[in-house]
This record gives C-alpha cells, structure tokens and sequence, in this order.
C-alpha cells in the first residue's frame, strides 16, 4: 500500500478524495457547495445549490440530501431535495429523478439510451452539474412528478409562476 | 427442472400467472432469480475438475457434453468459476493475468515489466479524460498486487496463489481491479475511436453505437459484460494474448471453437495463452493441471 489512509474503505477513501476537491477547487462558478453533513459520517452530505441564471429558480438556494451507498462508486448515490422541489424530474418527496444517477439497465422511468448513466467515473460534481441543467431544462420524456410535467407542458407560464412563488416564499419575501 | 412434481392444473395455473406478469415483472423475476444464484457464489471459486461441469449437463444438452468431452480430450482438466454478474470476463482475465505473472519462470521481471505497462497505461486514462480522482484508488488495487509478486511485504511474504485467489474473493480488492480494467478497456477505445468505431454496435439493439456513447453504457458501467471488442481491446492495453473456447452448443461434430486474442506471434517454447470458458452471457478459467 502506497497510499495514505489506504486502510479505509475505497468508499470512504473516494469520497474524501472527492471532498478534498470540491473545498480546495470549488464548483464551476460558485454553483453549488456540498460536503458531509458531519465530520462522523462521510457517508451523507448537503449540497447547497444556486438556482440557475435565466430561469425561474434565479435567486433561490435549494439543499439536497446526498446518501452515499458503501460500494461508492460502484453504485451510483441517491439525491434528494428537503424540501421537495417543484420539477417535472423531482418526486414529490423531493428524491430526483435523473439518468445519470442510474446505471445502464437500471430505467425507473425508460430514459433514452443515449443519456448519461452512472458508472464509477461520475462524481458528485458531474452529478449536481446534471442537476443544475435538469433544473434549467426539465426532461418531460422521463418525468417523476406527472402533474408538474402536464403544468409545464400545457401552461408554462403557471409553472414558472409557481416555482417563482417558492423562491420568494423560501427567501422569506 | 420446473414443475415436475406438479399436477397439470397447478403447472397450467403457474402457467397462467407467469402469462399474467408484464414483459418486467418477467424480467425482475428472472434478475431475482440470477442475483440469487450469482450472490451465493464466490467472486472466484477454487479450481474444480470439468467431471463438475460435466454433470451438469448431464441430463440436458447432448451437445455440451460432447463439447465438454472435447474439452477434456484435448487435455483440459479443471475450471474456476467466477460469479455470474456481468464482471466476469474482467474478473477471469485479471486473475489470469497475475497468475501467469506469478508462475513465470522470471517472476520479478515479468512483474516490474507488468507495472510498468500499468504506469504508463495510466497516460491512455488521462488521454481518454478520466479524472484522476476517478481511477487512482483502483488502479493501486491491481498495482499492489502486482508489485507483491516480487516485492516482499511488510511480513516478508510475496504473493502466493491463495493470497492471489483471496484477493480475487474480497469483494473491494475484487471489484476495484475489474473497475480499474473496465476504465482501461474504455480509455483503449476512446484513444483509437477511429479503428474501433466500425466494430461498434448495441449490443440488444444491433445498431451502430458512438465510441463515447458505447463506452460510456456498455465497458464502463459495472455488470455490462464484454464482447469481442471489449476482449480485443483490453488484451492489447495489457499486452496480454488470450484465447477464449467458446463452450455454446454450436456445432453439430461436439467441437468446440478456441478463439485467439493474440498480441504477437508467440515467442518459441513459451507457455501457451490462458484460456477463458465461454458459455452463452459468461466466462469461467479453463485450465489444465
């Protein structure tokens, strides 16, 4: 063994890694931050993400719960935002909804051959980058909360109303 | 194998409920039913004799035992199983690929030789844009290993064919070198899309498939098993021949058909390549003892 620390687990070893990374480079931009939620439990992190430019969720600051399984990276985490989000591609309890999050084979909601799946070269970076262009374009072809899905194809205009209203409420205006 | 103690009602009402089932809870039905079998097994088994296989075959197939017997005529002995979970063609070749290190007659060569190609493998990651963060930790997993067929460890030991099938049998030293070599296979396309794009198809579909888009759904993601190309590939990243005897029921004369992943012509009197067992979706060792 030719590395510090190579006694722990390779979960534990990748996610520190991965850690280390985020606070010593940041995210693109200054677009999400994200790290364990305490020192004792690398294994669940908060990731604070910025509402993307240009879209209705500009202003508001959204956190997610990330839930590491003990194969990471083998298999993919789970991401959740408390609270929920209103988006076609959030569930109501606010787990999202994403391929990329998803191994190959492995279709909840059918999503097309060609988009992004998990394998152990995604990290949590790759996968909230994801998350901030699902944010901006939602996919209504993989859609996890219907009723969301029919407001924004039928009346985009209330959708974004709506999402506009939760910004503002959560900002406490 | 199903319902033979059965009555003709109840396997008829069996029947009726499977119809019953949608193309997906057929399909998780038969997942459940393989993630059974394959989780009870080893990663990779010791090393039985091929009588073992022999007898499973025994009340099916006429055609797999005629191939078996070739098999056995042609002086193959034993198997070594792997696990049924798509890994196992990475599994099977990484192991052979230490063990004919280790049992070389100038092992401390062959095994600085090895890491060195490992080292400089490490250029191919880089070139096909994997993060380093991405494939450092399973790249040690096979480098140690290596790097312990001539280097003694803290104790003084050197690897030994049971610390070798160990290795193979804990699933995080396991699975981080099947990963590592399904990033290697990937990077070996990436970097020679151009010679490997026109071998590319869906594997379910049959369509032409994008290098980026191949790699990304069917050599990176784990439990995707491999094909000619992905064997093609990865015996040439690791300058490593092979030959794969594909055990199918093909054929009516009970051949059965070694194909050669061959690197370079073979250097004269040197050992001939390792071989893999192919049966319909998976790869076991073949070996002869």
């Amino acid at each position: 063994m030719n590395r510090a620390g190579s006694n722990q687990s390779p979960a534990l070893r990748r996610l520190m890694t991965e850690y280390r990374m985020l606070v010593s480079q940041g995210a693109p931009d200054g677009m999400f931050t994200a790290g364990p939620i305490s020192e004792s439990d690398f294994f669940t992190w908060e990731a604070l993400i910025m509402g993307p430019k240009d879209t209705p969720f500009e202003g508001g600051v959204f956190a997610a719960k990330l839930t590491f399984p003990s194969d990471y990276p083998l298999s993919p985490f789970k991401m959740k935002f408390e609270p929920p989000l209103f988006h076609p591609n959030v569930y109501a309890d606010g787990n999202v909804c994403i391929s990329i999050l998803h191994a190959p084979g492995d279709d909840p909601t059918m999503y097309e051959s060609a988009s992004e799946r998990w394998s152990p070269v995604q990290s949590v970076e790759k996968v909230i980058l994801s998350v901030i262009s699902m944010l901006a374009e939602p996919n209504l072809e993989s859609g996890a909360n219907i009723d969301c899905c029919k407001l924004y194809r039928d009346n985009k205009a209330e959708y974004e109303r709506i999402v506009r209203q939760s910004v503002r409420e959560q900002l406490g205006l | 194998m199903s319902g033979s103690h059965s009555s003709p009602t109840q396997s008829q009402s069996l029947n009726d409920d499977i119809n019953a089932l949608s193309v997906d809870e057929l399909d998780r039905l038969t997942q459940n039913v393989l993630d059974e079998t394959a989780s009870t097994r080893p990663l990779l088994g010791e090393t039985s004799p091929l009588s073992v296989l022999r007898e499973e075959y025994e009340r099916g197939s006429a055609t797999f035992l005629k191939q078996i017997d070739y098999l056995r005529e042609k002086g193959y002995t034993h198997f070594r199983r792997t696990r049924g979970d798509g890994d196992c063609f990475y599994r099977s070749l990484a192991f052979v690929w230490v063990e004919s290190l280790m049992v070389s007659p100038d092992k401390a060569f062959e095994a600085s030789k090895a890491l060195s190609l490992l080292e400089s493998s490490l250029d191919s990651l880089e070139a096909a844009g994997f993060q380093k963060l991405v494939y450092e930790d399973f790249y040690d997993a096979l480098a140690n290993l290596v790097r312990q067929i001539a280097s003694p460890a803290a104790d003084g030991s050197t690897l030994t064919l049971s610390a070798l099938l160990a290795a193979f049998q804990d699933p995080e030293t396991s699975n981080s070198i099947v990963v590592f070599l399904r990033l290697l296979t990937s990077a070996t396309i990436r970097v020679d899309e151009d010679n490997y794009a026109p071998f590319l198809f869906h594997p379910e579909i049959g369509e032409p498939i994008p290098p980026r888009e191949f790699c990304e759904n069917f050599v990176e993601a784990c439990g995707k098993e491999a094909d000619h190309v992905q064997i093609t590939a990865l015996t040439k990243a690791l300058n490593f021949s092979i030959q794969v005897a594909y055990l199918d029921g093909h054929g009516n004369d009970g051949t059965v058909n070694f194909v050669e992943f061959q690197i370079a012509p073979p250097e004269e009197g040197s050992p001939p390549s390792p071989v893999l067992l192919y049966r319909p979706g998976h790869y076991d060792i073949l070996e002869k003892h």
